[in-house]
């Protein structure tokens, strides 16, 4: 059986997220991580089969895209930065600390979220470990705002009853969820179950295609 | 002082939340628990010094909730630092501590537990420029970082706004009041989680007990507890509230009587024979390591000076949720994906 490697963030916690992903792919061993640092470390010790993220961690890891998600005929998704502040504008929440989760380890997350948000420096990044983890920053005051996926958006703020202002800079969208072959050899057995996976797969990856 | 050393009996704190985290396989708070025996934080085939790499000194017990903080420490900070480890046993002195470290040469120490605090405080007190460092994993971080010159701090208790917020979630209930019981002189620690349980629009009801309470005395408080008209109960981590007279004779037959979802800072009250708590969190020793790793980048960067906020809380929890009981106060099994750990068992 294909081993498939995955760190995906999510709202559900990564023990779910690897059950969903068992029952979703059958005929494939999913192994799913929590943390970007351990994926990178199995994914080049190990070297499953497959390697299922976010398509800027598979670049970060050196492994080729293979098969790309999509949405609404879009490779990449919009994220939403969230700010407890009303008055504040991206460049004044750049100067000050901003949550992410971390997908591509702490030394390139500062400048993808100034790909992201459109800045001219990296920003202080206040990283995380869970998309759980980013409401805790902003309770506990150890960061302004913090930005995530736009389809979290409604969910994370049923979590709370803080007052957020959402942004929307136009640069402000990340690679969907992709596929990648470690060995460098494309598993079709990986492939066809991603390209067959039910509604819950596709939703919680964020895709409804893959091509 | 009795406030200060009586609310963990035991010598360390990590000794008591292994004793508490293992007890949940046995019930809660099992008397005569004792804790794992001493697993080694060393890596079996360690890499040779790099020298040209900043060392990194981690002092802490070999205790098994220890092992993830710093697997996790030495992989976030391995491009950067060099690690080393130097155990903290029954035995260990300052001396032995001021040695190693003097033959070491780190550029900062992890402080694991109140215990390695206890060693390295008359060392940092004694020096001229002290060694920056960071604690983690210990009890009363507060007062004891203030203890510890050119130090920085990690919280070791999960906020109630960080709890109470992801159990009205989970359980997709209205929380507007909560309930919390304390000892006498834990009036600032309430006042702090209180002002932040406003952010969420959720009111504390804090009521006192005395520093060392009787089952009388908290029964009567529970009692009144009961007219409070409470949507959550919030148990923070006092050992002296949570012993096994307390907890057999006024929190589990409350627990028994109340309709209420009780939120704890152990797992092992989730679990056991007599489930007592609803939910549980508690700080995430691998979000700790990393959290960890980043104060340290944060020192390097500010040229091993400690600055900035002095004790930073937990952001990191793991999460813990007795199903049986979440249940049968309505929450939609679908959310339990939000959860990392799952339990069963009824009260």
């Amino acid at each position: 059986m294909p081993r498939l490697f995955a760190f995906i963030p999510a709202i559900e916690r990564p023990r779910a997220v690897g059950e969903l992903l068992s029952e979703g792919l059958p005929g494939v061993a999913v192994t799913a991580f929590g943390r970007f640092a351990d994926f990178s470390a199995a994914v080049a010790s190990e070297k499953p089969e497959g390697a299922l993220s976010l398509a800027d961690t598979l670049h970060v890891l050196g492994v080729s895209v293979g098969l790309q998600g999509v949405a609404g005929g879009s490779a990449t998704e919009p994220y939403v930065l969230l700010s407890k502040d009303p008055n504040q504008t991206v460049d004044s929440l750049a100067k000050q600390s901003i949550g992410m989760v971390d997908v591509v380890g702490r030394a390139e997350l500062p400048l993808l979220l100034k790909r992201l948000l459109g800045l001219a420096q990296p920003p202080q990044v206040r990283r995380v470990l869970k998309v759980s983890d980013l409401l805790p920053l902003l309770h506990l005051d150890l960061a302004p705002a913090v930005t995530l996926p736009e389809r979290f958006q409604s969910e994370f703020e049923k979590q709370s009853r803080l007052e957020l202002r959402a942004l929307r800079p136009a640069t402000a969208h990340v690679g969907r969820s992709a596929l990648g072959f470690p060995t460098g050899r494309p598993d079709r057995t990986i492939a066809n179950a991603l390209r067959r996976a039910p509604a819950s797969v596709q939703s919680l990856l964020g895709t409804e295609a893959w091509q | 002082m009795s406030a200060f050393y009586g609310r963990w009996r035991l010598r360390s704190q990590l000794l008591a939340l292994a004793c508490l985290m293992l007890g949940a396989a046995v019930g809660p708070l099992s008397s005569g628990c004792h804790p794992s025996a001493s697993v080694p934080l060393t890596e079996p085939h360690p890499l040779p010094r790099r020298s040209q790499l900043p060392l990194i000194t981690v002092l802490a017990p070999e205790a098994a909730p220890v092992v993830p903080l710093v697997a996790t420490l030495r992989s976030e900070l391995a491009s950067d630092f060099d690690l080393e480890v130097i155990a903290v046993r029954h035995e260990t002195s300052v001396s032995d501590v001021g040695a190693a470290l003097a033959k070491q040469k780190p550029s900062a120490v992890v402080l694991v537990d109140n215990s390695a605090v206890q060693l390295y405080r008359p060392l940092a007190r004694a020096a001229l420029h002290p060694l920056p460092s960071v604690i983690v994993m210990s009890s009363f971080v507060d007062r004891l970082q203030a203890s510890v010159p050119n130090s920085l701090a990690i919280a070791f208790e999960t906020p109630a706004v960080t709890t109470l917020s992801d159990v009205r979630s989970i359980l997709a209930r209205p929380i507007t009041r909560a309930g919390v019981v304390y000892r006498e002189g834990f009036e600032s620690f309430v006042a702090r989680e209180r002002a932040l349980l406003l952010k969420e629009k959720i009111e504390l009801v804090a009521l006192e007990v005395p520093a060392d309470p009787s089952v009388a005395s908290l029964g009567r408080v529970l009692r009144r507890m009961e007219r409070e008209h409470l949507d959550a109960m919030w148990l923070s981590n006092d050992n002296v509230l949570l012993s096994q007279k307390l907890l057999s004779n006024t929190w589990v037959p409350f627990a028994k009587k109340t309709a209420l979802p009780i939120v704890v800072g152990v797992p092992a009250l989730v679990q056991g024979s007599v489930p007592f708590g609803t939910y549980a969190a508690v700080p995430d020793t691998v979000g700790l390591g990393v959290q960890t790793a980043d104060l340290i980048y944060t020192l390097q960067k500010s040229g091993w000076r400690a600055e900035g906020p002095a004790v930073q809380p937990p952001v990191a929890v793991k999460t813990y949720l007795n199903v049986t009981l979440a249940r049968e106060l309505g929450a939609p099994p679908e959310n339990e994906k939000r959860v990392d750990v799952l339990l069963e068992g009824g009260r």
